[in-house]
């Protein structure tokens, strides 16, 4: 377990140094930082000025070398936006979006469990395809969609809910619902096919046999069975939700997270500020997969991980 | 007892269609899918004609109307205008062009060099497999969208842009599938058999790989359609795909945004297109999967049969838990 | 059957199992009628498809949506276990009164619950004991299906374990109410052929100990003439001859069974060819009227079309067939 540990710890900074190569690449020679960054009426002194100032007119492999150790000390620069050091700025926005991501995914994870079980309890039954249908559903509406409906639906209309921003916990409900949405739906048809599958086993027609209550034979062993699987797709959700769609929900809620930070600063041509966002989400993401690597393990000892 | 009994296939092609779309017809959800797959096929390509207005012609006397069914609606502008009075069922008409174009064009883009590196990677083995397979790991745990938003804001939005963009952080599902896929059949007993005795292994496999690759990739092309879908409506509704002039329909709701509390008409009807677009290739997606696959089709006809008894009667007997 | 016979202890009465597929009405059983007395060991053998999985699967309650019990009944001590009534009866004494050993024991045991867990869920669910006995109960009973080591095992995962241990295992949780009716399907097929005699000595050993009745399915008429008193031969979802395990080996009624006796291989057959049956089992989609055996059958006469009847051929022997 401890080697493995430390083999993926090792596989994980691969990833974080395959983003920032990709960063590099992306912003500095895809395209020309000083055009991007300053207004198009800045003069050729002050361009100069600023290429300097962020050492574009150094060889390209001192640029990259500098840019990794400054990424290791968590240094992307200042915010032309903020102007204050970007990782402040990043870590400001951080819970905000930790914040929904608990109560938004975190929602979707523990309703998922009881709603994919009951529809796989009677497949083609009422509840079953009601189920079903609503898991269609929420595959297939757009999210920002969702969470422009709730809030004609719940602010316009029936004025029981802030439209947006931050602050009571009043603020954080329709956020979470428009972000729980396909989470939500994807888990429930992962658990009712998984259930499916394991209620078809043998192992299960011999627990039938033994006399085992059905709610017993559910949720004492097709739980265990699916557990697994269901906690690493559970961990992909949130790895979705960091890695994009709550810059879309974050968006339209106006709520103040590193999604909708990201958005404001490619809006403002901020390319420093998304740097440091792209690279932190990275390593969030690196440690999630670890920790699941690592939960994994914990729940089904048969997997040998080397 | 073993219930896995194939149907007996059609010899004729005509035959053979006809009873699938006799099938589908008989599949509610499916026939409703394939309808509207038609319904909005027919639109885009016809866009001009089938629009009662040019997507872009304002009508500034004519600012914010509602559908017709409201008041102070009418007939002229049946979906009603947006706020620079430009016909609502004339941009969603012409909007599904965006969406169609992207996600066919990512689909296939994507499809054909995912299903060639994971082909490839399948065949040689050893060391190819694993760098391929190495990259596409790194690329499944990089935050993807992040880096598409990062790409966009550099290179400019645009729906070629948006088109290649998609197609580089959705090429890995189709490799790992087909990759998968290829292993699998070469561990086939008869395969080995075959090679064993010295058919040319290229041959074999490959003849009996479509078979088995063709319902699995079909069903991933499809649901990847709408990923497609749905990730072109988000980005435009961000403002980094499709730009205006032209149109798109998360570029519509965007537009309508900020009229939330005046005009809901503005939001409402181009994310409803967004969704029934989805909802329709899921359901047909979904009855593809199911028929492409014998014990699938088997348990489909088991609920049906199933749900059909308990509609008619509740009969005592019957050991069922 | 008679009201007489019901100090049987399993009395299946005209069973009709039928499952629905896209191909069509699957005639599992068609008519299965048998009885189980106490103490008894009822064997059973057949071709795969001949419905003795099914039999058993319906007795055990375990015929699930495809499939339906649509005629006939079973009674368990005189109850019937179908019915609404039935079901509730049933779930208070399967496992407990009356207990079944699957097939593949490689698939039969739960992969993530430990051993112990799984036979002390038993105990506690029926029998109402505490934690701490149960564990005592399930050491005794992996004593008395020969476990070395009891005590470390409890805590072992299946996957640890071999093939005839897991059977073992299931016998144990099988055993664990001190049942009255054990049903065990082809208890030994996927085991290497030193752990079968082993496993069938240990079920003999306990039916002999626990004054078990045991239907043994089976398509081994070694295991049959080894362990059952009486032999029920089913074929295409019918019962084709019963008789006491002595009678059916020497003096055969049906020519399905002599048949089935002849193409068994033997240590001491000179011819150096092994007979076998020609042709196939009729399909179970719209099965013929008449006995099922027509098609194959060397001494077939046009009245073997039409349903043939139960012949007594001795003390608790029959057979179904024109030509006896």
């Amino acid at each position: 377990m401890g080697s493995y540990i430390v083999r993926r710890l090792w596989q994980g900074i691969l990833v974080v140094l395959a983003v920032t190569t990709i960063v590099f690449v992306v912003t500095r020679l895809v395209g020309n930082p000083v055009d991007i960054m300053l207004p198009l009426s800045a003069t050729t002194e002050q361009r100069a000025a600023f290429a300097h100032q962020i050492g574009l007119d150094r060889p390209i492999l001192e640029q990259f070398g500098t840019f990794v150790w400054d990424a290791i000390h968590l240094d992307f620069g200042d915010s032309l936006w903020q102007r204050r050091a970007a990782m402040e700025v990043v870590l400001e926005r951080l819970p905000n979006t930790l914040l929904l991501l608990v109560s938004g995914i975190g929602t979707a994870i523990v309703l998922s469990l009881p709603l994919g079980t009951i529809a796989a309890l009677r497949p083609g039954g009422i509840v079953d395809r009601l189920i079903v249908g609503l898991g269609l559903l929420g595959l297939s509406l757009p999210q920002f969609w969702v969470g422009l409906m709730l809030i004609i639906t719940f602010s316009v209309v029936f004025g029981l809910l802030p439209t947006s921003g931050i602050g009571t916990p009043a603020h954080i409900i329709l956020p979470s619902i428009a972000m729980a949405l396909p989470s939500l739906a994807r888990l429930s048809m992962l658990v009712r096919s998984a259930m499916l599958d394991e209620l078809n086993k043998q192992y299960i027609q011999t627990a039938r046999a033994k006399g085992m209550p059905l709610h017993r034979i559910v949720t004492v062993h097709g739980f265990r069975n699916i557990l697994a699987g269901f906690l690493t797709m559970s961990g992909w959700e949130v790895i979705y939700a960091l890695a994009g769609f709550s810059v879309v929900v974050e968006t339209v809620f106006a709520w103040p997270g590193l999604g909708q930070t990201a958005l404001q600063a490619i809006q403002r041509s901020d390319l420093f500020l998304l740097q440091a966002i792209v690279f932190c989400v990275a390593i969030l993401i690196v440690l999630i997969n670890l920790a699941l690597d690592i939960i994994y393990k914990l729940v089904d000892p048969r997997i040998d991980l080397n | 007892m073993s219930l896995d009994i194939a149907a007996p296939a059609a010899r004729r092609p005509f035959a053979r269609t006809g009873r699938l779309l006799l099938e589908i017809w008989h599949d509610r959800s499916a026939a409703f899918g394939l309808s509207v797959i038609v319904v909005i096929l027919f639109c885009a390509v016809f866009a001009p004609w089938v629009a009662p207005y040019d997507p872009g012609a304002q009508d500034l006397g004519a600012r914010l109307v509602p559908p017709f069914w409201l008041e102070r609606g009418s007939l002229a502008h049946i979906l009603g205008t947006d706020h620079l009075g430009r016909d609502i069922l004339s941009r969603i008409i012409h909007g599904s062009r965006a969406s169609l174009l992207v996600a066919a064009s990512v689909v296939l883009i994507a499809g054909t060099f995912g299903t060639i590196m994971g082909l490839w990677a399948g065949f040689r083995g050893g060391r190819t497999d694993s760098v391929i397979m190495r990259i596409v790991d790194i690329q499944v745990a990089l935050p993807a969208l992040l880096l598409i938003l990062l790409v966009i804001s550099v290179v400019g939005p645009g729906i070629a842009t948006m088109i290649v963009v998609l197609s580089i952080a959705n090429w890995m599902v189709y490799a790992r599938l087909v990759r998968s896929i290829v292993l699998s059949v070469r561990q086939l007993e008869y395969i080995e058999a075959a090679e064993m005795i010295g058919c040319r292994p290229g041959r074999v496999v490959f003849s009996h790989l479509l078979p088995n690759l063709i319902s699995p990739l079909l069903t991933l092309a499809i649901l990847e359609f709408t990923n497609i879908i749905l990730a072109e409506a988000a980005l435009s509704f961000l403002g980094l795909g499709v730009q205006p002039p032209a149109t798109s329909w998360g570029l519509d709701v965007a537009n309508g945004k900020d009229y939330l509390f005046v005009a809901w008409w503005l939001v409402t009807f181009p994310g409803l297109c967004i969704s029934i677009t989805v909802i329709a290739i899921n359901l047909l997606a979904n009855w593809v999967r199911v028929t492409t696959d014998p014990q699938e089709r088997e348990k489909r006809y088991a609920r049906h049969r199933a749900g059909r008894r308990r509609q008619a009667a509740r009969q005592p007997v019957g050991g069922q838990q | 059957m008679s009201a007489v016979a019901e100090d049987d202890l399993l009395v299946i009465d005209d069973l009709h199992v039928q499952f629905d597929t896209r191909a069509g009405v699957i005639h599992g059983l068609r008519g299965l009628s048998l009885t189980v007395a106490r103490g008894e060991t009822l064997g059973i053998v057949g071709e795969s498809g001949s419905g003795k999985s099914v039999m058993a699967q319906s007795v055990m309650g375990l015929i699930d949506t495809p499939g339906e019990i649509v005629r006939g009944d079973i009674r368990f001590k005189g109850r019937s276990l179908l019915g609404p009534k039935g079901r509730s009866y049933g779930r208070k004494i399967r496992g407990r009164e009356l207990a079944m050993i699957f097939q593949n024991p490689m698939t039969s045991l739960n992969p993530l619950m430990t051993i112990g867990a799984q036979i002390e869920e038993v105990i506690v669910h029926h029998l109402g004991k505490s934690a701490r006995e149960a564990r005592q109960r399930a050491l005794e009973l992996l004593d008395l299906v020969g476990i070395t080591s009891p005590v470390s095992r409890l805590s072992q995962l299946p996957h640890e374990l071999s093939g005839g241990m897991k059977q073992r295992i299931i016998i144990a949780m099988a055993i664990a109410c001190e049942p009255e009716l054990l049903i065990a399907d082809e208890p030994t097929t996927a085991l290497d052929v030193t752990v079968q005699a082993q496993i069938l000595e240990l079920i003999n050993d306990i039916q002999k100990a626990m004054n078990l009745s045991i239907i043994l399915i089976t398509h081994d008429l070694g295991v049959v003439a080894q362990s059952c008193h009486r032999v029920m031969v089913m074929y295409a979802g019918k019962e084709m001859e019963e008789a006491p395990v002595g009678q059916l080996f020497s003096r055969p009624a049906h020519y399905y069974t002599a048949g089935l006796l002849r193409s068994t291989p033997r240590l001491r057959d000179s011819s150096d060819r092994l007979f076998s049956i020609d042709g196939a089992p009729p399909s179970l989609i719209d099965p013929p009227t008449g006995c099922p055996f027509f098609d194959r059958c060397e001494a077939r006469t046009e009245e073997c079309r039409m349903d043939p009847p139960a012949v007594t051929t001795g003390n608790q022997a029959k057979a179904m067939c024109w030509h006896v």
